[in-house]
């Protein structure tokens, strides 16, 4: 390895350290189950609607599909993160509310140690946690009402290892194994009497934990010279996620000098099984001018079971549709430029009211090259929710960026 | 290389932009999280005992307020209220023009506008002449037993109506004799008239007392007011009017309260025949159950209710994870027991108590920065729902993290000016009349 290689890897390690402790959803819904689940694909999937599942390219990282790093061009290495802004307005049929929030998101490390094979690392979120809700609950003994506030912080990493195999000339394999790790944090705030400086606070603290499998499998079908049809598919076995729930409850008592802890409960451990989920994509390639891609995903939701009275999950149908295009060359620079549009629609994991949480996301973006750096930015416009009865409505539009940095292994530089 | 070190900043950055996420004040009222498992509960059936008790002595001066009357209460009994003033010059010294003659000497007094009973039955008003001198006790402060002789014979006596919302003042003439005998000792530069202390010698002061003690009626005059109008004063005045030969008009000189604080009411109370009887002169203390299910606050008397409950000490026997979220207690006074003739004290006063009833310091809540008192809602209507309400959340987390069994309580009263200038009376109902006249609302969490 050379001095940069090293480099690269130490400031990777420095780096780790901040994705791990983001912070950025204001969700309502990320109370919910793990929390709001993030795309798993990089600028270029999450530009295509999130699809991805059959995508292979020899310069690109695709992160939905462990088995594509195998087509990566031989001793090519790609040092990639991402980042993004989101503004949303959250709302319900009275009052909206308007927030931004920008993020380091991913940052990764994949490589090709030659022509049948490429592995991967990186962290990536994997759930999101932020809200702030006050909502009504009934008194027991009495037809009242008081109103609580749920403050929650926090969020799941992925820490994950890929492998890609090239198994014949068209079919590949690939693997990934996946340290699911994070703090879901909720603080519920108790405040009945006019005193509004006494409250009850309980903080729960929910500290996951666990490992999980992913399976994949890619192959290209040409038809002709210039064209091929490419299918992948991915499945994870099941698993489990190790809960450590800490609680503590604290009298906050303004005429008291120090905050009364009333409880103060350590490491009670739980585990929740993490059920098979699979998807699979298939998409269109015309030379390296179009590609055209399709994904489903099921994520079998309903059968994670929390402990947990909110979160009553169904299964999520992901339908991920993408378009790339690069135009033909007319000068130097726009021989750079790649265009991109999707759309992603998902039934949603959580029903209010027998009805689906649907969230619809309209995508688009560029990719270009600047020397070694690849940049992929994109930007998505979505919707999640209804204001019905009360319910709360979430429009989102995102801004996105990620930088891969390209190296080749065990290439000999003239100036070092 | 010059690519990696621009990612690098690239990175740096979008560490730095990490924090300007703006994450507050998403307050977000949907109902998605509502009506589920609540850990929230309510209770309003503990126990709530409630005694009358009897406060001894209780500070009747510093109100600056001349209260007097009679009172027949239909739960407590008689009581009567009495005014004690001592006299004094209102300017340095005294003396006359040239040629003066004697012409009347008048008490006036001020209605102050409180007044209960019939405007239109004539109230029966007497003045006595003090032989004691009127001085307070070592701390400053006279109270509602403290009194002083008077002469056998009052100065005078009047029948009058009250015109309490006209202030129209109150006139009672002093016999001839003595007027004259005052003219005469000024005019000759008598000793008694050297100075104040002087003439407190001669005259330490008046009573006044109410006349015939079967009249249920009170009213209340300025004393000696800070912001008085000298041309219409209010104050409590003693003129001796004088005529001067060639000057249009009565003169007169006033004699005035020597200090607003040593304007003070005596009360003596007869509560044979009551419910309450004779059951607080050998105890401070009688509970509810021993008084028709009834506890009392009264004015003048110094009767106040003490409560406590129990089960405060054992909250912790509903779960040991409970924790108190809102405390109010909910006080109804008997309906027919108040009316405009009997008016309710719009706030009653609370301070702990002990096991000797003494008054300790006031409630506060939770902060320690305001004093909780209990406030009056009143049903117009139906009456039946009139009720005193207070938060009492800090004594119930204080009760409730005592591990024994501790005599320390609450108290309430009316307010102590109201206390010692007022014939105010409370009759609470306790929780065996009517299970919801006595309660304590409480809200707790089980966490």
């Amino acid at each position: 390895m050379n001095a940069n290689r090293i480099k690269i890897f130490i400031y990777f390690l420095l780096t780790v350290n901040f994705v791990g402790a983001q912070n950025n959803t204001q969700s309502p819904y990320s109370k919910l189950g793990l929390g709001d689940f993030q795309p798993v694909g990089y600028g270029k999937s999450a530009a295509m609607g999130g699809a991805g599942y059959s995508l292979l390219s020899g310069s690109e990282f695709n992160a939905l599909n462990p088995a594509a790093l195998a087509g990566l061009d031989s001793l090519l290495s790609l040092f990639e993160f991402g980042l993004h802004a989101d503004y949303s307005r959250i709302s319900n049929s009275q009052y909206y509310d308007n927030k931004w929030n920008a993020n380091l998101t991913k940052i990764s490390y994949a490589m090709s140690t030659g022509k049948k094979w490429g592995m991967a690392f990186g962290l990536a979120p994997y759930t999101n946690v932020g809200y702030k809700i006050t909502a009504n609950q009934e008194v027991n003994g009495i037809p009242e009402y008081y109103s609580i506030l749920y403050q929650g912080s926090g969020g799941l990493s992925n820490l994950f290892w890929s492998n890609g195999f090239k198994i014949s000339r068209n079919i590949f394999l690939g693997t990934n194994v996946s340290f699911i790790f994070g703090p879901k944090n909720e603080d519920q705030y108790y405040n009945l009497t006019n005193e509004t400086e006494y409250s009850i606070i309980r903080k729960i603290s929910d500290q996951y934990y666990g490992w999980l499998f992913d399976f994949s499998y890619l192959q290209t079908i040409p038809i002709s010279k210039n064209q091929s049809i490419n299918i992948g598919l991915k499945a994870n076995a099941p698993g489990k996620l190790y809960r450590k729930t800490t609680e503590v409850v604290i009298q906050n008592h303004p005429s008291i000098s120090t905050d009364d802890t009333l409880k103060a409960e350590e490491n009670f451990k739980s585990s929740i099984n993490y059920p098979v989920n699979f998807g699979g994509g298939i998409s269109y390639q015309y030379k390296n001018r179009l590609i055209v891609a399709a994904d489903y995903t099921l994520d079998r939701f309903s059968k994670m079971d929390f402990n947990d009275e909110f979160s009553d999950l169904i299964d999520n149908n992901i339908f991920a549709f993408g378009v790339q295009y690069k135009p033909a060359i007319f000068n130097r620079f726009h021989s750079e430029l790649v265009y991109r549009l999707g759309l992603n629609y998902q039934t949603g994991y959580y029903q209010v009211d027998q009805k689906d949480l649907k969230n619809i996301m309209l995508t688009g973006g560029l990719g270009f090259n600047l020397g070694s750096l690849q940049f992929n930015v994109f930007g998505t416009y979505g919707w999640r929710g209804f204001t019905d009865n009360n319910l709360v409505r979430e429009n989102t539009a995102t801004f996105g960026l990620s930088v891969a940095f390209r190296d080749i292994w065990f290439q000999k530089r003239r100036f070092q | 290389m010059k690519y990696f070190s621009l990612a690098f900043q690239l990175i740096a950055f979008i560490l730095f932009i990490n924090s300007c996420s703006s994450n507050d004040d998403a307050d977000l009222v949907g109902n998605v999280f509502d009506n589920t498992l609540s850990n929230v509960y309510f209770t309003d059936t503990l126990t709530v005992n409630a005694s009358t008790v009897r406060i001894d002595s209780f500070i009747t001066s510093g109100y600056n307020k001349i209260f007097v009357g009679n009172k027949i209460d239909e739960y407590l009994g008689k009581t009567t209220a009495r005014s004690y003033i001592p006299l004094t010059f209102s300017s340095t010294s005294v003396s006359f023009d040239k040629g003066a003659t004697y012409d009347s000497l008048i008490l006036v007094l001020t209605p102050n506008g409180n007044y209960l009973g019939d405007t239109l039955v004539d109230r029966h008003l007497q003045v006595y002449e003090v032989t004691d001198s009127i001085m307070p006790f070592s701390n400053g402060y006279f109270y509602n037993n403290t009194q002083f002789s008077l002469k056998s014979e009052p100065i005078n006596e009047v029948n009058f109506k009250f015109r309490p919302r006209a202030h129209k003042k109150v006139y009672i003439p002093f016999p001839q004799s003595l007027g004259m005998s005052w003219f005469d000792m000024i005019v000759n530069q008598d000793q008694a008239f050297n100075s104040k202390n002087d003439f407190q010698n001669l005259f330490k002061g008046i009573a006044i007392v109410p006349g015939d003690s079967a009249d249920n009626w009170s009213a209340s005059f300025y004393g000696l007011p800070a912001n008085d109008d000298e041309t219409k004063p209010n104050r409590l005045e003693l003129r001796l009017y004088y005529s001067v030969p060639n000057v249009e008009g009565d003169q007169y000189y006033a004699f005035i309260p020597s200090d607003s604080a040593f304007i003070f009411s005596n009360f003596k109370s007869d509560r044979s025949g009551t419910v309450l009887g004779n059951k607080l002169d050998s105890t401070q203390q009688v509970k509810s159950t021993a008084t028709d299910d009834l506890s009392f606050m009264q004015s003048g008397n110094g009767l106040a209710v003490k409560i406590d409950i129990p089960a405060l000490q054992r909250i912790n026997e509903i779960s040991p994870n409970i924790s108190i979220l809102s405390a109010e207690l909910i006080m109804k006074p008997i309906p027919g027991s108040y009316d405009s003739e009997n008016p309710l004290p719009q706030s009653l006063n609370i301070f702990w108590t002990d096991k000797k009833n003494r008054i300790g310091n006031a409630l506060y809540d939770i902060t320690g920065q305001a004093v909780i008192s209990a406030t009056l809602t009143t049903d117009e209507e139906y009456k039946e729902n009139t009720y005193y309400s207070a938060d009492i959340l800090n004594y119930v987390l204080v009760k409730t993290k005592q591990k024994e069994y501790t005599d320390d309580d609450l108290m309430f009263l009316v307010s102590p000016e109201t206390f010692a200038t007022t014939f105010s009376r409370v009759a609470l109902m306790d929780q065996i009349l009517n299970q919801g006249s006595m309660q304590l609302k409480l809200y707790y969490l089980i966490y």
